[in-house]
C-alpha cells in the first residue's frame, strides 16, 4: 500500500525532484556543525565590539577567519550537505576579506570593521538557523 | 551608465516583492552614501559590495535547503501515511 501511494509522486516528479527527494531524505541535523557556526557567529558579535583597537581587531579578524575555514573544510565532505557546503565557502570568503584589508598595509576604519564583523554575524546566524531545523 | 542611474536602478530594487532583494539594495544605498560621506575608503566599499553578493549566495543556499526540510517533511508524511493504510 505504501509503494501505491509514494511510487506515483516520484513518476510524476522529474529526476531533479528525485535527487532533491533522496537528498531531503538523508539530510541530517549534525551537533558539531551547529556548534560551529554558532561560535563563528558569538566571535563575530564580541569582535565588533572591539573595532577602535586595530591591533586586536586584525587578531581578531585572523582567528575568525580560522574557524570560518575550519567551518568550510568541516562541511565540505559531509554527504547530503550542499548548501550547508555552499554556504560555509561564502561564510569563509566575507571573513577573508576583512584579513585581506588587515593584511594590505593600508589603515582600516572601525566602520569598516564594525559592519564586516556585523555580515559575518548576520549571516552565520541565517546558517545556524537551517543548519538547526535540519531533521533529527 | 552612470552613477546616478545606477543609484535610480537600486532604489527601483528596494521596492521588490523579495525581502532578499531589497535588503541587500537597502544595504548597497547605506554603504554607497557612506562612501560618499568619506567613511569608509573605496577599498572598503569594495569588500562591503562584494559582501552583499556573498550574503546573496548564502540566501540562496538557504532558501534551497529549506525547500529540501519541506520536501523531506512531505516525504515522511506520505510514509507515515501510507504506513497509516
Amino acid at each position: 500500500m505504501k509503494i501505491l501511494i509514494i511510487i506515483p509522486v516520484f513518476l510524476l516528479s522529474g529526476c531533479a525532484f528525485l535527487n532533491d527527494s533522496i537528498e531531503a531524505y538523508l539530510m541530517k541535523y549534525d551537533t558539531n556543525e551547529y556548534k560551529i557556526v554558532t561560535e563563528i557567529r558569538y566571535e563575530a558579535h564580541l569582535n565588533k565590539q572591539n573595532c577602535q583597537d586595530t591591533a586586536q581587531s586584525k587578531s581578531n579578524a585572523i582567528a575568525l577567519q580560522n574557524k570560518t575555514n575550519f567551518f568550510m573544510m568541516f562541511t565540505q565532505h559531509l554527504p547530503h550537505d550542499r548548501d550547508i557546503q555552499i554556504a560555509s565557502v561564502e561564510l569563509d570568503k566575507m571573513a577573508k576579506g576583512l584579513v585581506d584589508r588587515y593584511n594590505s598595509g593600508q589603515p582600516v576604519s572601525a566602520v569598516f570593521c564594525k559592519i564586516k564583523f556585523e555580515n559575518i554575524e548576520q549571516n552565520a546566524e541565517t546558517i545556524q538557523k537551517s543548519t538547526g531545523s535540519k531533521p533529527r | 551608465m552612470s552613477v546616478h542611474d545606477l543609484e535610480i536602478q537600486l532604489s527601483e530594487c528596494m521596492g521588490s516583492n523579495s525581502d532578499t532583494t531589497k535588503d541587500a539594495a537597502h544595504q548597497a544605498m547605506q554603504y554607497t552614501d557612506m562612501y560618499k560621506a568619506g567613511k569608509i575608503t573605496k577599498e572598503e566599499y569594495v569588500e562591503l559590495m562584494e559582501d552583499i553578493k556573498h550574503s546573496a549566495n548564502i540566501n540562496q543556499a538557504m532558501d534551497d535547503m529549506q525547500y529540501l526540510q519541506n520536501l523531506n517533511l512531505a516525504i515522511n508524511g506520505l510514509v507515515n501515511l501510507a504506513s497509516a493504510v
